[in-house]
């Protein structure tokens, strides 16, 4: 009985019976909705005409046209400096600087940062887009208002530079909170150690506390970059505009797809992303597995 | 007299504490505390003095609560605009609810197997479950939207309702084994020795110490499916519509206008839940978070 593993004797039918509802509505509504994409792709499907009642067969020519697409090629850039410059950077860094931080005050001033930037992250995303909005607004903006920069279009003019502070600002807490429990396995005896011999701030950092929280670190930028990645949420913020200038790659399959109607295109492009989101979460295991080897 | 002279006993000697010197490295820490406070928290509050303020004074930079009113909540309630915010709510609410349940009744069982089992294809199942959480939600709007069009279900609750649960599900499921895979399994079969049968010592014994990390998990998927939007925005009708939809939609008096005040008065019903969650369940929710990503 030990040699099957199944320590709980649950038996092959019941632990069958157990999966098979959690996986069948995985299937059916997440993965069987992305082969349908490997399938709209290439076709040129569209929402509305003779292309949305007859579908034809296009090979690969939704991939060629992507891939020479100037506009698909600019998202794609966007999408990198948005993903770098907000999850990789703004969201790494502010949430271990916090996290860090908060490892020296005390318990009850922990709890209350904690609370509020635990809030940033729960308020819904159309909530929170909102607030920005009215933040940055060009006319009666609060940031206008308190910096006294008159009628500055901070969404027209700094469009990438906007989303990316805003979802810096949106994802920070979950890095805050990751880094805080991985700070917690340090042990403090070599916090101490690392003290009592004059180690500045830096050398602690390096020497004795990114060695134990390297997995952590890993673990939580890979979460941050695929979520950054896919995140939808800019959208409500600057509609991939002005000139798609801000039109990160989840926001350019949006307007082609649902906007425009090209959906076997939108698909293409969806697969390319999928592609992308298994590139990167493969790299991070890679590098997972040799650390733990 | 004698207590004036007598030396106090303890360990903060008076002229000890006068002698200790400023710790500037403990001020700048409590300075970044409240920066990193004002950062986070500023939009909100931002959202509540707009919510309560006069509506001729949206657009007053004043930082404090002036020209209180509670107008703004009024409006938001209104119908006469089209709006149907309370609708949305109570949507909103029935779609969560609904999601938490029975993702959490299939979640469990699934990382029950998951965490007591060894079986072939294991790690096949959680990578797929991973896999899956891992698709951009834009990429699925497409055949959903499709798939629902054929079968009629778009404007209907299902359309909201399933989707949202496979959306919740791979969190759940992955959350919940990381918890399971913790939990003292040594009493189930000690209760089984015992002479309970297996379904006994699952309900009995295993429940009550289970039932912390399932609560977390509810309120985690709930507040995910209370926060959905962008399958929301395709799949629902007016009459289905959830709050976040309502919120992005909202009509004002004038077309064009943006009516902040309402909106703000609106988004900050949205937040109390989850508010008021944040502050009865802050330990559990940051262990729910921390659960799926640390171990």
């Amino acid at each position: 009985m030990a040699d099957d593993g199944d320590v709980a004797g649950l038996g092959k039918a019941r632990a069958t019976a157990f999966l098979a509802p959690a996986l069948l509505l995985i299937s059916v509504f997440l993965v069987f909705p992305a082969l349908w994409t490997l399938y709209l792709g290439v076709t040129n499907f569209r929402l509305s005409g003779s292309a949305a009642r007859n579908p034809k067969f296009v090979g690969l020519d939704n991939y060629i046209n992507a891939l020479s697409d100037d506009r698909f090629l600019n998202s794609l850039g966007l999408t990198i400096v948005f993903v770098f410059a907000s999850a990789v950077v703004g969201q790494s860094v502010l949430g271990f600087s916090i996290a860090w931080t908060m490892t020296r005050v005390r318990k009850p001033v922990r709890a209350v940062v904690e609370f509020f930037v635990l809030l940033a992250w729960i308020i819904p995303s159309s909530v929170t887009t909102f607030l920005w909005y009215a933040l940055l607004d060009r006319s009666n903006g609060t940031l206008n208002a308190m910096l006294s920069t008159g009628h500055m279009a901070w969404l027209l003019q700094y469009p990438l530079q906007s989303i990316i502070v805003f979802n810096t600002w949106v994802g920070t807490a979950f890095s805050m909170l990751l880094f805080s429990s991985a700070l917690a396995s340090v042990p403090p005896s070599q916090m101490e150690s690392a003290r009592m011999v004059g180690a500045g701030t830096w050398a602690q950092l390096r020497d004795v506390v990114f060695p134990h929280i390297r997995g952590h670190a890993l673990t939580n930028t890979l979460l941050i970059t695929l979520w950054t990645f896919n995140t939808f949420t800019p959208y409500l913020l600057t509609a991939g505009g002005p000139d798609d200038r801000s039109n990160i790659l989840p926001i350019f399959i949006y307007r082609l797809a649902l906007n425009d109607g090209a959906l076997g295109q939108g698909a293409a492009i969806s697969l390319i992303m999928i592609v992308i989101n298994l590139v990167i979460a493969t790299v991070y295991l890679r590098l997972l597995k040799e650390r733990k080897s | 007299m004698s207590t004036m002279t007598a030396p106090r006993t303890g360990n903060a000697a008076p002229n000890e504490v006068r002698k200790k010197p400023f710790d500037w490295a403990l001020a700048r820490t409590y300075i970044s505390a409240v920066v990193i406070v004002i950062w986070c928290f500023a939009p909100a509050y931002w959202m509540v003095v707009t919510a309560f303020r006069d509506v001729g004074y949206t657009f007053d930079p004043t930082p404090f609560f002036t020209h209180v009113t509670l107008d703004n909540f009024a409006t938001a309630f209104s119908t006469n605009l089209g709006n149907h915010f309370a609708r949305a709510l109570g949507n909103s609410l029935f779609i969560g609810v609904c999601v938490t349940l029975i993702a959490l009744l299939f979640g469990v069982f699934a990382a029950y197997a998951l965490a007591r089992l060894n079986f072939p294809g294991k790690f096949l199942v959680l990578g797929v479950i991973l896999g899956a959480s891992m698709f951009p939600g834009v990429a699925l709007v497409t055949p959903l939207f499709q798939l629902f069009t054929n079968i009629g279900w778009i404007g209907t609750y299902q359309a909201l309702i399933i989707p949202n649960i496979s959306f919740v599900l791979p969190l759940t499921v992955y959350t919940l084994t990381s918890f399971f895979r913790e939990m003292p399994w040594e009493l189930e079969e000690a209760a089984r020795i015992d002479g309970c049968t297996q379904g006994e010592a699952f309900r009995k014994v295993i429940m009550p110490l289970a039932a912390p990390a399932v609560f977390t998990t509810a309120i985690l998927a709930f507040i995910s499916s209370w926060n959905e939007f962008l399958l929301a925005s395709q799949l629902s009708s007016d009459a289905t519509q959830p709050v976040t939809v309502a919120i992005a939609s909202f009509a004002g008096a004038q077309p064009h206008q943006e009516p902040y005040t309402t909106v703000m008065a609106a988004a900050t019903i949205v937040t109390i839940p989850l508010v008021i969650m944040v502050l009865i369940f802050q330990r559990k929710i940051v262990a729910g978070l921390t659960a799926g990503g640390v171990k």
